[in-house]
């Protein structure tokens, strides 16, 4: 049906044309005069086909074929340009990854020798490493013989107070004691963040050839019930053998609150090293002990601690109790080193011979000390120094703990209070015979530092520092804002052997430096005779105190 | 009666029934290795003719004359694809109407031819103003002023009729009545059988008149 209406279409539009052959037309015109509606359509139909045909023609715009033009022109041109950019591109991705692959291999070739030429960048080490005490320092040895004394050392006109045969005149520092007796005051005094800080000095100096027996010197550890809890600390004792910084082992609970350091010292770039390095490392401890193994370490403690006062820490140094190393080589100082070993043993401290010891000891060695008083200088001393006893100076001891300074009304408690102002003296046995070695500077520094001990004092003697070192100590006293008030005192005797103006000119210097800081420091000459190419101080340190006026007893 | 008509519309287009001259011939085979100057002639050649075609499909002269652009433009990147089975300009017109298509669908809904719109051109004001100005008066230039009137309205609303068919109609219209294509030529073109493409034809025809009854009494 619709096929056959299809095609009737088809015919019917062929005959509107024209196109119909003349069966079809006649067929078509026959059926058109029968249906006369049907020849009105096709009429129409026609009509309708010639009006359109009939409709005029349009013409393109007169610009269409330059517009067709111009637009194959860019064509053309683009098409040419795209196949020249492809052919960059292509280049320039061939250029681009000749370029990436240069810089690697110049990165890699740079970091190449960077690696194989700079150093390696690791921290400046703190080994623990026990090192051998340069002859003709006075170490112990086995027989109770001083080795030969040092060749440049002067005589010693002052009998020496220690009996080195008996190992009784050595002297032992115990550190645990100190630290627990600096806990115990901050205890009594009822402030857990007290700033006032013991710190140990060396004070006593035995005779250079003085032995020491461990097992006979642990008695203040022992004697001190307090001590059990500083063995605690003492167990956490660091002995850092890369840096200070490098992985502490954990701390006891009952560490928490201090964590002593104890680290092994060469030098004294090592040891400012190691302050800025605990510093920055360890900004977390607030409260550590540092504790340093020689009289110029503690010297330089003092200097560090001073660099430390500004960083809102809470440290205690402490002079180690080892022996002294060979004074103008603070790298020799394996006494130190074995008696920091020993400390972290059994919590006593003992020290191996070297030309000082240094001591807090008991109440019966004190006693015992008294009986050897073996010549009539010594006395004097000991009755010069008698003035310093009512001085409220530590000897033997500086304290230098920081000061919190949020708690800076704690931090000046009297420090007569602190169970540190009746340590144990250790045993002093001088004998006249065998110290003909030993200086009489030393066994005065030692009366004056063991007075100072009963009194609590504060006074600090420095022997044979060198001259250089002076005007750097008093550079980093004057700079300290919480040492107090201070006197530093200059042997005469040791710069006796300097050309006066030098020392006029140290002298001024070193009051000059002390002035424009903010503590109160006097540097006099101490009529000591001692004859040494070095300087020797004593310093006197006070906490400031209004009430407590600063009575300098001349050693 | 037919036939005369038919004879004498013919008369106006060149027949796509007789085979390309060898001038054409031999543009197209310049044109298609890329002689511009070649191609450039076939488009003077053809552009008012496709470009009339276009416009009767789409209804719009911007939009026909931008797609008789397109298809010179296309015809010259795909010249090389031409096989020279039929006359170049069937060949572009299969373009044209394809775009066409393409534009209409794309459009999506059905184009009303205003009476009021301007029968070509952009309108006032445009580039093509003047041209348009002087092909009326070149058109109407032996009618008196009331022929030419009538003439003007009778062709405008012949075109708003043709652009109210649908666009199968109006192609099959345009191609058959205004381009002149043979029944084999625009069953190729439309991809009909024949049969399918006279009946298409017929009923164009039949909804033409319809839209021009008003017109036509």
């Amino acid at each position: 049906m619709s096929q056959t209406k299809e095609n009737i279409e088809a015919k019917l539009a062929q005959y509107v044309e024209g196109t119909l052959d003349e069966a079809g037309q006649a067929e078509i015109e026959q059926h058109l005069a029968e249906h006369e509606q049907h020849r009105h359509l096709m009429s129409e139909l026609i009509a309708a086909r010639d009006i359109l045909r009939e409709l005029p023609r349009a013409t393109a715009p007169h610009d269409m074929a330059e517009t067709v033009q111009g637009h194959l022109e860019r064509s053309a041109l683009l098409a040419d340009g795209l196949g020249k950019g492809g052919r960059f591109r292509q280049l320039n991705r061939w250029s681009q990854g000749l370029a990436v692959a240069a810089i690697l291999i110049l990165a890699t070739g740079l970091g190449f020798v960077v690696y194989v030429t700079l150093p390696a960048s690791s921290p400046t080490a703190f080994t623990v490493v026990e090192k051998e005490v340069p002859a003709g320092r006075g170490v112990a040895a086995p027989n109770g013989q001083a080795s030969a004394p040092k060749a440049a050392e002067p005589p010693a006109p002052i009998a020496s107070a220690s009996n080195p045969s008996t190992g009784q005149g050595t002297a032992e520092m115990d550190w645990d004691s100190l630290l627990r007796s600096a806990d115990l005051n901050r205890q009594r005094q009822g402030s857990a963040a007290e700033a006032t800080a013991a710190v140990s000095s060396q004070s006593g100096q035995n005779s250079a050839g003085s032995s020491h027996n461990q097992a006979d010197q642990p008695q203040s550890l022992a004697a001190a019930p307090e001590n059990q809890p500083i063995a605690a600390v003492a167990a956490t004792e660091y002995q850092s053998k890369s840096s200070v910084s490098a992985a502490q082992p954990p701390a006891p609970a009952a560490a928490l609150e201090k964590r002593p350091i104890k680290v092994r010292i060469g030098a004294l770039n090592e040891l400012q090293e190691l302050s800025s390095t605990t510093t920055s490392g360890r900004a977390d401890d607030r409260d550590a002990v540092l504790i340093l193994n020689s009289r110029e370490e503690l010297v330089t403690a003092a200097g560090v601690r001073l660099m430390l006062a500004d960083r809102h820490q809470q440290w205690e140094f402490a002079s180690a109790p080892a022996g002294n190393p060979p004074l103008a080589s603070l790298s020799s100082n394996s006494t130190g080193s074995q008696a920091l070993r020993g400390e972290s043993a059994d919590g006593a401290v003992s020290a191996s011979g070297g030309q000082t010891t240094n001591s807090l000891a008991s109440a019966a060695d004190q006693q015992h000390a008294d009986e050897l008083q073996p010549n009539q200088q010594l006395a004097n001393q000991q009755r010069a120094n008698q003035q310093m006893a009512n001085q409220p100076y530590r000897q033997g001891q500086i304290i230098a703990r920081q000061q919190d300074h949020s708690q800076s009304s704690a931090s000046d408690a009297p420090i007569q209070e602190s169970p540190l102002q009746k340590p144990a003296l250790p045993p002093v046995k001088p004998q006249a015979d065998e110290n003909a070695g030993q200086s009489s500077d030393e066994a005065a520094d030692q009366m004056v530092n063991q007075q100072a001990i009963s009194a609590g004092g504060g006074q600090y003697v420095i022997r044979d520092l060198p001259v250089q070192q002076v005007w750097w100590l008093a550079n980093e006293l004057a700079q300290a804002p919480a040492v107090g008030e201070a006197h530093l005192f200059v042997h005469a005797a040791a710069l006796a052997q300097l050309p006066e103006q030098i020392v006029a000119q140290q002298l001024a210097w070193m009051n000059q430096l002390i002035g424009a800081g903010n503590n109160k420091m006097t540097v006099r000459t101490a009529p000591a005779g001692v004859n040494s190419a070095h300087v020797n101080l004593t310093i006197l340190i006070q906490r400031s105190d209004p009430a407590t006026p600063v009575q300098p007893v001349l050693p | 009666m037919s036939d005369r008509k038919e004879d004498n519309f013919a008369a106006d287009l060149p027949d796509e029934r007789t085979p390309p001259t060898d001038h054409e011939a031999d543009l197209v085979r310049k044109a298609r290795v890329g002689d511009r100057f070649a191609y450039g002639q076939i488009v003077l050649q053809y552009q008012d003719r496709l470009y009339n075609a276009i416009l009767r499909l789409m209804g719009d002269a911007d939009e026909a004359a931008e797609l008789a652009q397109e298809t010179f433009t296309r015809g010259l990147e795909k010249i090389g694809a031409f096989r020279g089975e039929s006359g170049i300009y069937t060949w572009l017109f299969r373009i044209g109407l394809n775009l066409a298509f393409t534009q209409l669908r794309q459009r999506k809904r059905r184009r009303v031819f205003s009476l009021d719109a301007p029968e070509e051109g952009s309108g006032a004001g445009g580039p093509n103003q003047a041209s348009v100005l002087l092909r009326r008066m070149e058109q109407y230039r032996d009618a008196s002023p009331a022929e030419a009137l009538e003439q003007r309205e009778r062709s405008q609303q012949v075109l708003a009729a043709l652009g109210r068919l649908d666009e199968e109609y109006r192609a099959v219209l345009v191609m058959r009545d205004i381009e002149q294509f043979s029944y084999e030529q625009m069953a190729d073109l439309l991809s009909l059988p024949l049969g399918t493409l006279k009946s298409r034809l017929f009923r164009a025809r039949v909804a033409l008149r319809d839209e021009l009854m008003a017109y036509m009494k």
